[in-house]
């Protein structure tokens, strides 16, 4: 029997080779890149983790184009820093595990439509962005959604798209409650505002109070922030009352050191402790609050006040819009695998945070697919319960447990009839002998 | 000789992820100088309580076993003298020659050497942990110890945000492992306190609403102690409060430790003649024919690492169309 060793690996040790030879296996060494003409008769032995999951070996499989079922996995990493007799044994036992299937596996990749659909109609920095990726944008002022296969389609269009890109409308709050007299001296101006307001008017003994909520990862605001930095030199004098400063990213800190070294004034203490009042000539905005290192309260009266607005985002009604005969619930997963902007419905994709990252990761969504295998009998761990109907109604006996932890049953391709009684059979559906959509890019569901 | 395209010197996650990225797009070869893959972030530990609090160190693992199969690597060796040729570059290694037409420098980065900061290091040092000496014993599951200390202190910017050092960014990681680590000891030893001793925190990115959850789980104080000293029963922490030095006794303290590149980092700056900036990092695009991605360019956490090198290999691919 032929037999061709994948791995990375390049010096085998050799208990791996002597074994090979001594059970009259003919065998080769595939690299990653070099896995040219590979003899249709022959096994794959991945000399890998045996956390490799079933995706990662059928995936192995196309990429080869090799039967999936002829590919089997080693555990040679958790094994080769056992004692050499040991590994010997395992080696020895793993190959003589190894069976001709009896039945053709064809493994194959299927990829969604090279289309995103924008909800609610997007912005043009996303568009732009999406433009430069060459994946074309659709939005539609009114539509629903239905599902095919990896696809959506856009009703009553009839557009299939591949993902679908949420943009969440961003909810903008005061910091704090500013009292009816303070914005009746018409003196409170918005962050975006302020250069236009201050290019007007003199700057010598302006005073500037800019109050901050906290937290307050917005880096545009910042940057806004960290820009005051040109006033004081000119006479105006610059207070920013935040809790916390954002300096998580790259030259922060440093426009930070600036911004204190030309004389912006940065007093750190919680919203609650500034109390805010008009002036008696109803022309500036009092300032009292008290600092964090001394009881003394301090007062200052500002020409202008900008409360940097504390941000929410809301996500779109995407339940409404989406066709389907169970409870849509569009939720972000606590599922650690998802990138950031991925949600809980594969396809999904909510746009927050920097654009080409959203880009990335819809385009890598796309590009990836999923991989389908026909002709195999599938098991999904998370449905399984375990309760053994399959086990004890299967007629050739081919059930068993797969795993060192026993949590799902497996089933032995060698032994099995495709008879079909137990995926007929399991209360859980976890047993399915179709072409299922199983992974879709970086979603685990 | 061998011919590749791409050359990824480091087998971090931001190396793997390029490689893997670029598998079937070319020839794709990475060097690895240890002997095993996956960099900094094989040696840190999901720090989930009942809840995952979205440290990314699992997808780390995810990309670093991809990575074992999916890419050609040499471990073991790394880059020693590099010549410019009209098409690409000749590289000589410890044992071999190779010639690439590209190079991606993925050589990451390092936690700072708490060396440097003596003055918190004072006494035996055995309750004076490190972040990453944490994380190191979290996931070997070595935490008999703290299951007797009733006070802990976490000391923020160690090793960051310190313009006299040369040191004059922040690490960006350092606050959001703290609070996780913290969360982490709180669920674990619900009796423990934790006090934070930080200039600002910085609860962002992914996972935030958990991090600002585990920050009002802590006591916070604004200030940054001057001095640690331990002795047999504690660590005493010695901060100003109203212009004073005050002690405060804890059973043990954690030190926030930041990024700075790593010696491979250092060592390729060398050899490509890149300019450094603070900490050591080395600024990509320089080169025609060479780029650098992950930590080695600043630092970063483990999702952004993973984005910018998806962003280079995109990029990557372009150059190998033409």
């Amino acid at each position: 029997m032929q037999v061709a060793l994948f791995g990375s690996d390049r010096s085998l040790p050799l208990w791996v080779t002597e074994e090979l030879e001594r059970m009259a296996f003919s065998f080769e060494v595939v690299t990653p890149e070099k896995t040219k003409a590979l003899l249709p008769s022959s096994f794959v032995v991945v000399l890998g983790s045996a956390l490799l999951t079933e995706d990662e070996v059928a995936e192995l499989a196309l990429r080869l184009g090799v039967n999936p079922l002829r590919v089997a996995v080693f555990p040679y990493e958790e094994v080769r820093d056992l004692p050499e007799e040991k590994c010997r044994t395992l080696w020895q036992g793993f190959l003589r595990s190894l069976v001709p299937p009896k039945r053709d596996v064809a493994a194959f990749r299927v990829t969604p439509t090279r289309r995103v659909l924008l909800y609610p109609e997007g912005d043009e920095r996303l568009c732009e962005a999406f433009a430069r990726a060459r994946i074309p944008v659709v939005s539609f002022p009114s539509f629903v959604l239905s599902r095919k296969g990896v696809d959506f389609h856009v009703m009553p269009h009839d557009i299939p798209v591949g993902a679908c890109v949420l943009i969440p409308s961003l909810q903008e709050e005061p910091p704090v409650v500013l009292p009816r007299e303070v914005l009746d001296t018409g003196r409170v101006v918005a962050l975006e505002r302020l250069p236009q307001v201050l290019g007007l008017s003199s700057l010598r003994k302006m005073c500037v109070v800019l109050l901050v909520p906290s937290p307050h990862p917005y880096p545009e605001d910042w940057e806004r922030i960290f820009a005051l930095a040109s006033l004081p030199p000119q006479g105006a004098q610059v207070l920013v009352l935040a809790e916390e400063v954002f300096v998580a990213r790259e030259g922060f800190e440093e426009a930070f050191r600036r911004a204190r070294e030309a004389g912006v004034l940065f007093e750190k203490l919680p919203l609650s402790r500034v109390s805010l009042s008009p002036s008696l000539d109803m022309r500036r905005v009092v300032v009292t609050y008290t600092p964090e290192k001394d009881p003394f309260p301090v007062r200052c009266e500002a020409h202008w006040l900008v409360p940097v607005s504390r941000k929410t985002c809301v996500l779109p009604p995407f339940d409404k819009v989406l066709l389907s005969d169970r409870e849509v619930v569009l939720e972000l997963p606590e599922n650690p695998n998802l990138l950031p902007f991925a949600t809980n419905i594969p396809g999904v994709f909510v746009a927050w945070g920097d654009v080409e990252d959203l880009v990335v990761t819809v385009s890598r969504y796309l590009e990836e697919g999923s991989i389908q295998e026909e002709g195999r009998v599938r098991v999904d761990a998370e449905r399984c319960a375990l309760c053994l109907t399959c086990l004890r109604s299967c007629p050739t006996g081919a059930i068993g447990l797969s795993g060192d932890l026993k949590r799902c049953i497996a089933v032995n391709e060698a032994l099995c009839a495709r008879c079909g009684i137990c995926a007929g059979l399991c209360p859980a559906r976890a047993i399915t002998f179709e072409v299922v959509h199983r992974v879709l890019g970086n979603h685990r569901l | 000789m061998e011919r590749v395209d791409v050359l990824v010197v480091g087998g971090g996650i931001a190396g793997l992820t390029v490689a893997s990225a670029l598998q079937g797009k070319g020839d794709v070869l990475l060097l690895e100088e240890k002997a095993y893959l996956g960099g900094l972030a094989v040696e840190l530990s999901c720090k989930a309580t009942d809840r995952c609090l979205r440290c990314g160190v699992c997808r780390a693992t995810e990309v670093v076993r991809k990575g074992r199969i999916g890419v050609e690597s040499i471990t073991g060796e790394s880059p020693r003298a590099v010549v410019r040729e009209k098409r690409g570059f000749r590289i000589t290694t410890d044992r071999r020659e190779l010639a690439a037409r590209l190079i991606v420098l993925a050589t990451g980065a390092v936690p700072f050497p708490v060396e440097e900061f003596p003055q918190y290091l004072w006494g035996r040092r055995e309750r004076i942990f490190t972040g990453f000496e944490l994380e190191r014993r979290l996931k070997d599951g070595n935490l008999e110890e703290f299951a007797a200390f009733r006070s802990l202190a976490f000391v923020q910017c160690v090793g960051s945000r310190n313009a006299r050092k040369r040191l004059g960014y922040c690490s960006q990681v350092c606050c959001r492992y703290a609070l996780r680590l913290a969360a982490n000891l709180r669920f674990r030893f619900p009796e423990i306190t934790i006090d934070v001793y930080s200039m600002d925190l910085q609860v962002l990115g992914d996972g935030q609403e958990a991090l600002r959850d585990a920050a009002l789980s802590v006591f916070r104080y604004r200030s940054l102690p001057f001095a640690l000293e331990e002795d047999a029963d504690g660590v005493t922490v010695f901060v100003e409060v109203d212009g004073k030095a005050t002690g405060r006794r804890y059973d043990a303290v954690v030190l926030s430790v930041g990024l700075v590149a790593s010696p491979g980092t250092q060592r390729m700056a060398e050899l490509f003649h890149l300019p450094q900036r603070e900490g050591g990092f080395i600024v990509p695009h320089l080169w025609d024919g060479v780029f650098a991605c992950g930590t080695a360019t600043g630092p970063k956490d483990i999702t952004s690492t993973i984005f910018e090198a998806e962003k280079l290999s995109k990029e990557l691919q372009a150059f190998l169309g033409r």
